[in-house]
């Protein structure tokens, strides 16, 4: 019989205890071939993001999926060998020279590699299917997914785990060279001392990540972009070593002040429980850590992008605030648009709107646009006249709101000399103490002041040629004293319709969108010549359902692995606790009483890591909200963040159920 | 009544499975009085460990009875199983048996724990037990930190914390150098004499055994001899060398 022989024989033969290992191993295989097999679909690398192709977002998370994967086969690996190391010890005192028993461990653990890389593969190419549709169902895309194996994506799998899976089988083969004989046979009986912790350490836990959530609270996040990266820098490395300081230090104090309870400790079932946690903490301290802010990570990646995604409804009049929208069309085509709509027959007008702007200087001490921030300085903008603002918000059925950007509070009616302002930033900063002052109005030769009765932040015409563009609102007759004057360069008409159903459009528009010329002129940043709600409509629910599914793919791998790392952790600490318990039971402690305690002593374990992960998500998502509130998109992220919550920790405590039922599997056996 | 009475025991082994039979205890009857001090002895393999197992309801009797403080343990089933260990049994091992993670303290205290006794009867007993046994000044310590011997004190004072019917130590002296097995056993001596502890004493030391005030050999699963500490203890020492060279057999790991 040779290595090669005995290695499938082992794992033949043990195959229950193997099990773990590989279901852990096949399922991070499976996520990763999913996620390539969504990559290389050519039918999403179609989709497009104003200059960025959704692939682009596709690669970051792939990277960020090797990563992990690479992590949690590792660790898995690590806990799988070390299991194993009596056995490998009574191999050698048998007399199975150190390259026999390497050769061995290496080729059982290639074996594995092999089936959980073949095993994962097909179960990837069969779910990628799945998941694809859901993908398309979160883009809000009708269309059917083409099913074809991308061959690409299956040699990617391939390559990337054969190298994961050698390197861990190399790092088998090398145990038995790493330790001592002595060490391995008595692996379980190392003894631990009481963990050492300092004070000081304690201490600078808590005020690091204090400080880490003060930053967060009282940041400025009016001030976008690369501002925001160094206090986003120093909240992170605050909260990260603060969580490890906290592991290390504080968390073994409290329990070795509770500890010092004796009414507490001295209890069934705590006694045993706090003993052997304080015991363990510090060895586990990384681990620990790591699940917390895995756990943070998690929860605020799946909440922020689950909530955006809810939000997106609510989202897409920003853009468009019409169904269809058009620029310099005249009498002649409106007929023909209104009689294609009519022959495609998806959806009725119910409004149609023509209206005119006069392109205009504006200059007010107090006011800047976001981008240049230099008060006083002269802008380029629009005039509009009263009755047209007010047809404007009757048709696009506008609700009342004050500096919002898809609200208005505009309801007064303009005397001569008076004008309302709407800002074309999206922050209300810049145009929140204006009312009263005067706006001057630059049109030819002439300069006009305006007192400025009321102010809003409104996108009436959503991203068309309204892009850090103010527009003064006039009184009808101040209006036409200009149009009088105005020629035809200066002057900018829309066209806007309503739909009684806006998000069936698709045929309409597409209609539309061959009949209206492609307007050059209209400067959308959105690429799209002609604004309607359902062209907006798809393009944000493409880009950002792929980065929800990015974000609740990643968020369930996260999820899952952190969970099996936890339950591996207590596997195997279990095997380090059979003697102890036998102890317990010999002295008289009942199969309840051993039940309650491990039930209490996992209990802490997993609550700690969660509790503190939860604590930093609510801060990150606290945070999160201030961010979205400015740019007036209302986010229910708490609401939406409880549901991701409440999914979180089900699906964790049904790791600590398995853990619990496993670990007292291990102490004290099957039930009779 | 005799705290322990067994009748007529009989442990079989293998023959569930289908394999080879092997017969362990075959009919063992023997009595315990309260305040005694009882040595089992006998060569490996006699049975010794599968009478101690049984008794300490840690393993069943194939057939026969045994009764611990008049109840009979081979009718109890688990949970109250545990209860009654626990508040009739007491156990010193041969390697302690302590909890590493628990202070010596705690580790004595742990009996009163699972029967969930008020803080200040635990502190109270604790602290006395600790007294007879010499063990008061390293309670605060981790098994780590003190020697075999002030561990298995320690291993007998959780034995005896909570005032068993019954306590069994199984080769309590096996892992100590012959100081400290000396002073183990003239504590157990002490206890028995002084708080009418019963002791059953399983050992295959002959100087262990000539603590003891009586000895009950077995051979083969059944009872060979019993003698009885009648003089000193060096004369009862010398009596229990004829025994078991009488036992026949090479005796070698005695000598």
């Amino acid at each position: 019989m040779n290595f090669f022989n005995l290695a499938i024989n082992n794992i033949k033969k043990k195959f229950g205890s193997y099990l773990i290992y590989l279901i852990s191993t096949i399922f991070a295989v499976t996520i990763f071939s999913i996620f390539c097999s969504i990559y290389f679909n050519p039918q999403f690398s179609g989709y497009r993001f104003g200059a960025g192709k959704i692939t682009v977002l596709f690669r970051a998370a792939a990277i960020a999926i090797v990563l992990f994967s690479s992590v949690f086969v590792l660790y898995s690996n690590k806990f799988f060998v070390k299991t194993r190391k009596k056995e490998i010890a009574i191999y050698s005192l048998v007399g199975m020279k150190k390259g026999q028993i390497g050769r061995m461990m290496f080729y059982e653990n290639i074996i594995m590699g092999l089936i959980a890389t073949v095993c994962g593969t097909i179960l990837g190419i069969v779910f990628s299917r799945f998941f694809s549709m859901i993908l398309l169902k979160l883009m809000a895309d009708g269309t059917a997914v083409t099913f074809s194996v991308q061959w690409q994506a299956v040699l990617t799998t391939v390559v990337a785990f054969l190298i994961l899976f050698m390197i861990s089988s190399l790092n088998a083969y090398g145990i038995i060279y790493r330790y001592q004989l002595i060490e391995l046979l008595s692996a379980n009986k190392e003894s631990e001392k009481l963990p050492k912790y300092s004070v000081m350490g304690g201490i600078l836990a808590i005020v690091l990540i204090i400080m880490g959530y003060t930053i967060a609270m009282v940041m400025n996040v009016n001030e976008g972009g690369f501002h925001l990266m160094t206090p986003a820098l120093v909240i992170l490395v605050c909260v990260v070593i603060g969580t490890l300081l906290l592991f290390k230090n504080f968390i073994p104090m409290v329990m070795l002040a509770l500890k010092k309870n004796k009414a507490f400790y001295f209890k069934a079932e705590n006694i045993i429980s706090i003993s052997q946690i304080v015991y363990r903490i510090k060895a586990n301290s990384k681990m620990l850590s790591f699940i917390a802010i895995t756990c943070a990570i998690t929860i605020t990646m799946m909440s922020a992008t689950f909530s955006m995604y809810r939000a997106l409804d609510a989202l897409v009049p920003y853009y468009s605030p019409f169904s269809y929208m058009s620029k310099n069309i005249d009498d002649q085509q409106l007929n023909e648009m209104l009689a294609v709509i009519k022959q495609t027959g998806e959806v009725k007008v119910t409004a149609t709107n023509q209206f005119e702007i006069i392109k205009t200087q504006l200059q007010n001490d107090d006011y800047s646009t976001e981008t240049d921030n230099n008060p006083g300085m002269t802008v380029d903008g629009y005039m509009m006249s009263q009755s047209t603002y007010q047809s404007i918000i009757k048709d696009t059925k506008v609700e009342t709101g004050t500096f919002h950007n898809i609200k208005t509070d505009f309801n007064m009616d303009l005397k001569d000399g008076e004008c309302y302002f709407i800002d074309g930033n999206t922050k209300k900063d810049y145009c929140q103490n204006l009312t009263g002052s005067v706006m001057n109005l630059q049109f030819s030769d002439m300069t006009d002041g305006y007192r400025i009765v009321g102010v809003s932040l409104h996108k009436y015409i959503g991203i068309l040629d309204l892009y850090l563009k103010p527009t003064m609102v006039l009184s009808d007759t101040d209006y036409n004293k200009y149009r009088e004057q105005a020629g035809a360069d200066a002057v900018v008409s829309f066209t806007g319709i309503m739909f009684d159903h806006p998000a069936d459009s698709e045929n309409t528009v597409a209609a539309l969108n061959k009949i209206i010329p492609e307007n050059t002129r209209s400067s959308s940043t959105l690429g799209i010549a002609n604004l309607s709600y359902i062209g907006v409509y798809q393009s944000i629910f493409s880009l950002y359902g792929a980065y929800v599914f990015i974000g609740l793919f990643i968020g369930i791998l996260f999820l899952l692995a952190s969970g099996s790392i936890m339950y591996y952790k207590q596997i195997i600490e279990a095997q380090e606790e059979v003697s102890r318990y036998d102890i317990l039971k010999k002295i008289g402690m009942s199969r309840v009483e051993i039940k309650k305690s491990v039930a209490k002593q996992l209990a802490i374990v997993f609550g700690l890591s969660l509790s503190i992960g939860l604590l930093h998500s609510v801060f990150a998502l606290l945070t999160y909200n201030r961010t979205m509130d400015l740019a007036g998109k209302e986010l229910p992220t708490m609401i939406n963040a409880g549901i991701i919550v409440g999914i979180y920790i089900i699906i964790y405590c049904f790791f600590y159920l398995l853990s619990v039922n496993s670990y007292m599997h291990i102490i004290v056996g099957r039930k009779k | 009544m005799p705290v322990l009475k067994v009748s007529d025991v009989r442990k079989v082994y293998g023959s569930k499975q289908g394999g080879s039979v092997s017969t362990a205890l075959n009919g063992v009857s023997f009595e315990i009085e309260k305040g005694e001090f009882v040595g089992i002895m006998g060569p490996s393999g006699a049975g010794k460990s599968t009478l101690l197992n049984v008794i300490a309801t840690i393993d069943t009797v194939t057939a026969g009875e045994i009764s611990i403080g008049g109840e009979d343990i081979c009718g109890i089933k688990e949970p109250q199983l545990s209860d009654f260990r626990r508040s009739k049994l007491g156990f010193i091992f041969q390697d302690y048996n302590l909890l590493d993670t628990l202070t010596l303290k705690e580790n004595i205290a742990l009996p009163l724990i699972l029967s969930k006794k008020s803080l200040n009867e635990i502190e109270e007993t604790v602290n006395q037990v600790a007294m007879e046994l010499g063990i008061e000044s390293f309670l605060g310590k981790y098994p780590y930190e003190v020697s075999g011997g002030q561990k298995q004190r320690a291993s007998a004072a959780r034995a005896m914390v909570n005032a068993p019917e019954l306590i069994l130590a199984d080769e309590p002296t096996g892992a100590l150098d012959s100081k400290s097995s000396k002073d183990l056993l003239q504590c157990m001596q002490r206890l028995n004499e002084k708080n009418q502890a019963t002791i059953m004493l399983v050992t295959h030391d002959a100087f262990a055994a000539s603590f003891c005030k009586r000895i009950i050999f077995i051979k083969d699963g059944i009872l060979f001899m019993e003698i009885f500490n009648t003089g000193t203890r060096k004369e009862f020492f010398d009596k229990i060398l004829k025994v078991l060279s009488s036992l026949g057999g090479d005796n070698s790991e005695l000598f």
